[in-house]
């Protein structure tokens, strides 16, 4: 296909703890298309996170090939940006402060950058707060920033790691609408990584299912439901038990895995080499 | 002129010659007029319609109370970021609310009024918006020292131990006479301080030096595990030797000037500095090193973005502590090693025949006051303004 944005040619990753090799994602091969809303879903622990800073460039597979507009990806690209579950804003950063991260570090100049990253402030509603602090906001207008921030250096494709996962359901859901907005309106890519189905079939295009470790890809779902997606809706609930059955075979044998095989322990070897 | 759309309503009424404004929801009733202002309040909301009269009170001199127009009630002049008067005529309004910011649109209104109300808004908002207190440095001195009963205490206790003294007739090369020392202290103010000012700047140099390589040192091994493992047993092994044990040797190497004092501050500052910084930079998230990394953020800017900025309290944390301990280091060094400075001084008059032990507690509390004075108005500064963007 021409318009695909990004390639991932058979990519493998495994973390080495002394004499264990832990084998976390194993031949995963997709493409995700120009305005896709992709969402790859599957319990925790599955290597769902690797995978998505894999496509963002910040860890390299073990084995494969990721091709971002064709050519292969070595590292984090100024298209590229990502949304965190934790919001990942720098504390002593003011609001304002925080959003121009990436246009500072992309080396525009102040008074610039300052001008267009109000813009992001106003876009995300929070002005009057632009000159707070993170620790003076509550979660859903710190993902808001989280937001603004990945919008700001204008990418092309948006990563979203369990970016609502860590916000109260109200203020979850508004965001999410509010991102689907903006998807339909900009037209930007987004791939969501996420362990909640409903919220999967609420925003995205495209849904894979991934199977437990070694994370491979199961499934792909397309979501032809049409907008604005009814969560009551008859369309949506024989999606949502088509779904949940392809999850569900996945969540028994994840037992035997041992002391790694829970998602803190992959989280700690990820840690632990990208330091 | 009536406003139904928000559940309140205010009324502007225009007598004669004075203008009266009426505000009224549920039970509260205010009248601002020219001349006086009528607070009739029966209801609970006392303290609410309190911070409204009060916002208004200065106006009285700006404004006169010429008030023409009054926002609606459910906006609290407190929270409003900005009113303007859109494309079509209606004011808008742009609140702060705990989930964003939230813009009211007033119903009803021409827009003349329009205009009027917002101009009257945004005069009241930039009336209201105060700076963020600049606390200065002779402030925090002021709210420290001269503030509080403390201050009573300390005096009472130099009146007990001046009778004291004077009742029981002890000699003066036993217990000195505190009239005595604060004579001394504002007599000889000048050699004190330039000689407090002398083992101050030693031991500034010795610990600016430590912290630059310690805060280096501590970044890599912060950063770098495997670096980690094979360093930092080392700075234990040093850190756990007694310091003081140390002096005869570098006496040795570079002789009893200033230098040896400079050096020793430097070896005795460097292990607080270097575990807090470690710590610190230890402590940052894999999240905020990937939303670094992500913007293209390589090594300097990664330093300079992220590292340095989240290592900074615990770089101040670290620099405190070897501070205080270098004062008690620089001491012993004077003494020892006779380096001129504050700690010679007293060794001095400690020792001269007779001892002038008022001389020495001199000495003492000057050396007291500049690390308390630094504590206060330095330290404690920079950590307040730390604490304005940590839990």
């Amino acid at each position: 296909m021409t318009n695909d944005l990004m390639e991932l040619d058979r990519i493998c990753k495994a973390f080495h703890k002394s004499e264990t090799r832990l084998a976390v994602l194993d031949r995963v091969s997709l493409s995700v298309g120009e305005g896709d809303f992709l969402c790859i879903i599957g319990p925790s622990g599955r290597g769902k996170s690797t995978l998505l800073r894999i496509m963002a460039g910040l860890t390299d597979a073990t084995s494969g090939i990721v091709k971002f507009h064709g050519s292969p990806l070595s590292g984090p690209h100024p298209k590229i940006t990502m949304v965190f579950q934790t919001f990942a804003l720098l504390p002593w950063k003011t609001v304002v402060e925080n959003i121009e991260l990436g246009l500072k570090l992309q080396g525009m100049p102040k008074k610039e950058r300052r001008e267009l990253s109000m813009k992001y402030v106003e876009m995300v509603g929070l002005r009057g707060f632009e000159n707070n602090y993170p620790v003076e906001l509550s979660g859903g207008m710190r993902q808001r920033v989280g937001f603004a921030r990945a919008l700001a250096t204008d990418p092309e494709m948006i990563l979203l790691d369990e970016a609502f996962s860590a916000l109260d359901e109200f203020t979850a859901n508004t965001l999410r609408a509010e991102i689907v907005r903006l998807w339909r309106e900009t037209g930007k890519t987004f791939v969501m990584v996420t362990h909640s189905i409903s919220e999967a079939l609420q925003l995205s295009s495209r849904i894979i299912v991934m199977t437990a470790r070694p994370g491979r890809m199961k499934e792909s779902f397309e979501v032809d439901i049409p907008w604005p997606r009814e969560k009551l809706s008859q369309e949506f609930a024989e999606r949502e038990i088509r779904l949940f059955a392809s999850l569900r075979d996945e969540l028994t044998p994840s037992q035997n895995i041992g002391e790694l095989g829970n998602s803190d322990g992959l989280k700690l070897l990820y840690n632990q080499e990208n330091r | 002129m009536l406003w139904t759309g928000l559940g309140v309503w205010v009324e502007m009424v225009v007598q004669e010659e004075r203008e009266l404004l009426v505000f009224q929801k549920e039970a509260h009733l205010v009248k601002l007029t020219r001349k006086r202002l009528v607070v009739d309040l029966v209801s609970r909301h006392r303290s609410s319609l309190k911070t409204f009269v009060e916002s208004h009170r200065h106006l009285q001199k700006t404004m006169g109370w010429t008030l023409h127009l009054a926002y609606p009630a459910e906006i609290e002049i407190d929270h409003v970021i900005d009113a303007r008067v859109s494309a079509d005529g209606t004011a808008q309004v742009t609140t702060k609310t705990s989930f964003g910011s939230r813009t009211v649109t007033i119903p009803e209104l021409t827009r003349e009024e329009a205009e009027r109300l917002t101009s009257e808004i945004n005069a009241l908002v930039q009336a209201i918006e105060r700076p963020r207190p600049h606390r200065s440095a002779i402030m925090v001195l002021r709210t420290q020292f001269v503030k509080g009963e403390w201050i009573f205490v300390l005096i009472g206790l130099f009146v007990f131990w001046e009778v004291f003294v004077a009742l029981a007739d002890v000699p003066a090369d036993v217990i000195p006479i505190p009239s005595k020392i604060v004579a001394i202290m504002i007599e000889r103010a000048y050699d004190l301080s330039s000689m407090v000012v002398l083992s101050y700047r030693n031991l500034l140099l010795g610990i600016t030096f430590s912290a630059l390589l310690a805060m280096s040192l501590a970044f890599a091994t912060g950063l770098k595990g495997k670096l980690d493992l094979s360093l930092t047993p080392l700075v234990m092994l040093v850190y756990s030797l007694p310091d003081l044990a140390l002096l005869p040797i570098i006496v040795h190497w570079v002789g009893t000037g200033a230098l040896s004092a400079v050096f020793m501050c430097s070896v005795c500052a460097f292990a607080p500095i270097y575990f807090s910084v470690r710590e610190g930079v230890k402590a940052i998230p894999t999240d905020q090193f990937e939303v670094v990394r992500i913007f293209g953020a390589r090594k300097l800017a990664l330093l300079k973005e992220l590292v340095f900025p989240a290592a900074w309290p615990s770089l101040v944390t670290g620099f405190r502590l070897s501070f205080m301990y270098c004062w008690q280091i620089i001491l012993a060094i004077e003494m020892i090693a006779l380096v001129p400075g504050i700690g010679y001084y007293i060794k001095e008059t400690a020792m001269a025949s007779p001892p002038r032990l008022d001389a020495a507690f001199a000495g003492m509390l000057a050396v007291g006051i500049a690390v308390l004075v630094t504590d206060r108005c330095v330290f404690a500064r920079i950590e307040d303004r730390i604490g304005r963007w940590r839990r």
